[in-house]
């Protein structure tokens, strides 16, 4: 017992003196040191986030896509119009040489291989419009004589086309920086190219998605150059009011409703079915939320072509000095919630050229139609204002409980000057006087979710013969299908693979994609549009109908 | 030609069937859920009285899939919803105002605040 005794006063000695030590020594006090220490320590800590956020002025998000494309294609039959033309400018030779029309196309080739060297002098010398000229002083039994001498050697017949695997790789890179209050900078850089060519140019085969264009390049294959594809500063709230003004490389691609097809947010301004197209300019807009939910108007202006640098246009004569392509329009999102978007995009493009400047390898002369045996790089310059572009859109988009649609009606008008180039007039042939058209086109599609993760969506477009848009941008493999003159159909499964219930940061997606082209040239201003099952002269090879069946997975980061 | 029409419209057309069999199924729906967190949550986390003035830009994906997941928070509020509104939040409900604050937070690729 006294030893428990003993034990006990023992124990209670000691807690005491432990209490009283803890109590009054200076690290285990709750005194006001303690919390000044600890307050300065979270200070110091916190100071060091702040430093770390404010250094941190730029937010890089991005996404890296693969895909698998297999094409299974029919190519149109066609009378070779590049063999034609070749056919006509040494007929010409030989009408110059020798005074009289050949009796057959063989005498003409026997004639150039014996005076080969008057040969190269004359198409050395040979302008398109001496060519214009000549042939159209032709009387017009001449010229169906000349027609019908040289287009059965022409013919081509329909052929299958098929690539059973094309893989690309997209990588992008978006950049955004908070400058100061109401005033921010939004950037993209875009890599993107099929596996094995990085070389940055094609050989043209008459697709737009072939030619290395300012406003193409960043959403067709291309090469591994990082291209900056959008580049921006918005500053909103100009002085205390409701405009806003953005200047620079416009997100002027994939806007609504391209994106649902895709399972994106929206990811640019302007109506994805009349522009799917870079392009650098200003927009001005006005937010109208007091009026109507989302409403906002927006006014803007782009350069399409610019004639005075690095076109060699002091070169040329006054007279033959180009007018730059001006493009302005408005964007006007009259409704727009997380349930609705109906939005509104009219637009002019002025003095649109024969093209715009890029960079292109061309298999065959289109003045002479001779082939170009070389692939030679060319950097292509407009050469000639062809005349102007009015496009419209109107869109209606609906997001219910369980499904998302939409129907976009869209229609083009052209007011041409009178004239032509090698490759055509606006909606002309090269030897044909170029005149007003019209076309029209329209754009609907269904996605509805298929189980908790995935989405099973089907789309439809048409468009007419003189349908005309700047969506050769997209980068639809075959070709911006919304550009097309004909019809077409895609159906597509995404699954996306989602962390909780945010958005998925992966996407994987099955589509099939079937294009039946009625006319000729979609995606095209220049020459006249021909009704593919009835023979067309055509220069290029081109698609009547096309299955494209894409496997691609996309990582968001 | 029979079989790429086969392909490009016989198997969307099953697709879309599939999914709209499927459509009834229990999803989380962010829309729904927005409508709800306005009328339901920012009455009180609006900033006009002691509770924390919340919106999806003020917590990252991550830390409102906790709030939904791991604490007591939202279940410590919903008496007070049901007794100001008279509305009874159901599971689904709080499935669908989680998902709006999370496909909105601060580190989303759509943040926003309660004004859009």
């Amino acid at each position: 017992m006294k030893n428990a005794k003993g034990f006990r006063t023992w124990t209670l000695v000691t807690i005491l003196t432990g209490l009283f030590l803890a109590l009054f020594s200076p690290g285990f006090a709750g005194d006001g040191d303690g919390e000044k220490g600890d307050k300065k320590d979270l200070e110091e800590r916190i100071e060091k986030l702040e430093r770390k956020v404010a250094q941190d002025r730029l937010k890089i998000t991005g996404d890296l896509r693969v895909t698998l494309d297999n094409i299974d294609a029919t190519m149109a039959g066609r009378f070779n119009g590049l063999a034609l033309q070749k056919g006509i400018v040494d007929t010409l030779f030989f009408l110059g040489a020798t005074g009289a029309f050949p009796s057959r196309p063989d005498d003409v080739g026997q004639y150039i291989a014996a005076n080969y060297g008057d040969y190269l002098f004359f198409q050395n010398n040979l302008t398109f419009d001496n060519l214009k000229q000549s042939f159209g002083s032709f009387p017009a039994e001449a010229q169906g004589a000349l027609f019908n001498m040289l287009l059965p050697n022409t013919w081509v017949p329909e052929q299958d086309y098929q690539n059973e695997t094309l893989y690309t790789t997209r990588l992008r890179l978006n950049l955004r920086a908070d400058v100061m209050e109401n005033l921010s900078f939004n950037g993209r850089l875009t890599m993107y190219k099929t596996w094995g060519d990085s070389t940055g140019v094609q050989v043209f085969n008459g697709a737009p998605n072939s030619f290395t264009l300012d406003g193409t390049n960043a959403g067709t294959p291309n090469s591994d150059i990082v291209r900056v594809d959008r580049a921006y500063f918005s500053w909103k709230k100009l002085a205390g009011s409701k405009w806003y003004l953005s200047i620079g490389r416009r997100p002027s691609t994939y806007g609504p409703p391209y994106h649902i097809r895709d399972n994106e947010l929206r990811q640019g301004t302007p109506n994805g079915h009349v522009v799917n197209y870079q392009f650098d300019g200003i927009t001005l807009g006005y937010n109208l939320n007091h009026w109507l939910p989302g409403n906002t108007f927006r006014l803007c202006y782009g350069v399409g072509f610019e004639s005075g640098f690095g076109s060699g246009d002091q070169l040329k004569a006054p007279a033959d000095r180009l007018s730059d392509t001006q493009l302005g329009g408005i964007n006007w999102d009259i409704y727009n919630t997380d349930e609705m978007n109906i939005q509104m995009t009219a637009f002019g493009a002025w003095n649109v050229t024969d093209g715009f400047n890029g960079l292109v390898v061309l298999p065959a002369d289109p003045l002479s139609g001779n082939s170009i045996n070389a692939p030679v790089v060319l950097r292509y310059t407009p050469s000639a204002n062809l005349g102007d572009m009015y496009l419209m859109d109107i869109l209606l988009e609906r997001h219910e409980m369980n499904f998302s649609w939409f129907l976009s009606y869209a229609y083009t008008q052209s007011q041409p000057n009178p004239v032509t180039t090698p490759f055509g007039g606006m909606f002309s042939d090269p030897f044909e006087t170029p005149e007003d058209q019209s076309g029209s086109s329209i754009y609907a599609g269904i996605r509805m979710p298929l189980g908790n993760s995935s989405h099973v969506g089907l789309e439809y477009n048409h468009g007419s013969e003189y349908w005309f848009n700047f969506s050769q941008g997209a980068d639809d493999i075959i070709g911006s299908k919304l550009a097309t003159r004909g019809d077409v159909f895609e159906a597509y499964w995404i699954h996306g693979f989602n962390k909780g219930l945010g958005r998925a940061r992966a996407n994987l997606r099955l589509s099939a994609m079937y294009y039946d082209y009625e006319y000729s040239g979609s995606g095209w201003h220049v020459g006249a549009p021909k009704k593919l099952d009835e023979m067309p002269i055509l220069a290029f090879p081109t698609y009547q109908d096309a299955l494209d069946l894409r496997t691609s997975l996309v990582i968001k980061f | 030609m029979f079989r790429k029409v086969l392909a490009s419209l016989l198997v969307p057309l099953f697709l879309l069937s599939l999914g709209l069999l499927m459509a009834g199924g229990q999803r989380a729906n962010p829309r729904k859920g927005k409508v709800f967190f306005k009328k339901y949550c920012r009455t009180c986390h609006d900033g006009s009285i002691e509770a924390p003035v919340l919106q999806p830009i003020t917590k990252t994906m991550d830390q409102w899939s906790r709030e939904f997941e791991k604490t007591n928070h939202v279940q410590i509020c919903l008496p007070r919803v049901t007794e100001q509104s008279k509305k009874v939040l159901i599971t689904q409900d709080l499935i669908d105002i989680q998902s709006y604050l999370v496909q909105h937070a601060a580190d989303s690729d759509q943040p926003a605040t309660c004004s859009n």
